[in-house]
């Protein structure tokens, strides 16, 4: 499916964008990319984005470890639950509660 | 050089014939010292500062010697001009105060060499016989080379954000623990506020860091106390950032 071939290449670049190591990669030029990737993502066709969010935990079982980690929480890092339920005003607080309470216990990563 | 300062003498004489010649004089000499519409001031500017990494201190002489010349240059004198400037920002904050006054050309050298532009305006003071308020050094702001590529949308997003320069980013300088200092950047300066923009809020844990490390070194700058994110939209500003 390409949905899952296509969420294994932005895996692939927001692992080298978040475990990079500092004195190869700089961080603050690793997170503007990071910003432009995420707001690529949010002008991603609403259909094709929900196939694109549902393929990262799956394809995240061929990584291990951090890159695992990473890829398994590209939908939260990038907002993309809530970039779906925009014009969905009930799931979109339902998401902020859950994400407030993930920030609560530290991290917030799933 | 001397054409830029010629040029924003004349801008200095055109606001003493307006109305209120006192607010246009310093909002169009500050309007210059970022960029935005007077190419004189910046350009002057970007003269004093080549090198791709530097901190604009070490262009204090240099640009020393440009505000003299430049208020030598001037019909009005010096102390007028810092009586009119004292008199547009007479209700602002003595770090607004650090930034706003001085000569013409003063406004572009208290980013550059800040001792060189408030020791003239401290004694100008002394002999109008006003008080003497505490001023501020301008923040060392280094500029570092922006790799994001040119003309890319993120490039473009970010090179317009307030006191921004095209291809480079204003950095603080951070001391670690160690007493090692690396760099921290944003997109552009504006007054007290350091600005940020951001094309999309990321919450990953390298994104974070940047947060941490934006927001830890603005308590080091005296004359830089706020940090400005700025997002293109509210969707993508959510309550937990």
């Amino acid at each position: 499916m390409i949905a899952t071939q296509i969420a294994r290449i932005i895996a692939d670049f927001m692992i080298f964008l978040e475990l990079t190591d500092d004195e190869m990669l700089d961080p603050d030029e690793a997170v503007e990319m990071m910003e432009l990737l995420g707001s690529r993502l949010d002008e991603i066709d609403k259909g094709f984005l929900r196939q694109l969010v549902d393929a990262f935990p799956v394809i995240s079982l061929e990584y291990s470890g951090k890159s695992q980690e990473v890829v398994r929480n590209i939908p939260y890092s990038f907002y993309l639950e809530e970039a779906l339920a925009a014009n969905d005003p009930v799931k979109l607080a339902e998401l902020e509660a859950l994400r407030d309470a993930k920030g609560l216990n530290g991290g917030g990563e799933v | 050089m001397r054409g830029n300062l010629d040029a924003v003498k004349a801008h200095c004489d055109t606001a003493r014939d307006t109305a209120n010649p006192v607010a246009e004089f310093v909002g169009g000499v500050g309007e210059g010292l970022y960029g935005v519409a007077k190419e004189t001031v910046a350009g002057a500017y970007f003269a004093l500062t080549t090198n791709p990494v530097t901190t604009v201190r070490n262009v204090v002489r240099g640009v020393a010697g440009t505000i003299d010349a430049a208020i030598a240059a001037e019909e009005t004198p010096a102390r007028i001009q810092v009586s009119r400037a004292a008199g547009a920002v007479a209700n602002a904050s003595p770090r607004e105060l650090g930034w706003a006054t001085g000569s013409v050309a003063g406004n572009v050298a208290l980013g550059a060499a800040p001792g060189a532009a408030l020791g003239k305006v401290a004694t100008l003071r002394r002999l109008r016989g006003t008080t003497s308020l505490t001023t501020y050094d301008s923040p060392q702001i280094g500029w570092v080379k922006e790799n994001l590529g040119p003309e890319t949308p993120a490039t473009r997003y970010n090179d317009s954000a307030p006191g921004a320069r095209p291809g480079q980013a204003p950095t603080l300088m951070r001391t670690m623990p160690d007493g090692s200092k690396r760099p921290v950047k944003f997109d552009g300066v504006q007054g007290e506020y350091v600005i940020d923009r951001k094309m999309k809020v990321v919450d990953a844990p390298r994104a974070r860091a940047q947060l941490l490390r934006q927001s830890e070194v603005l308590p080091n700058m005296a004359s830089l106390e706020h940090g400005r994110f700025l997002t293109p939209s509210r969707v993508s500003k959510p309550s937990s950032f």
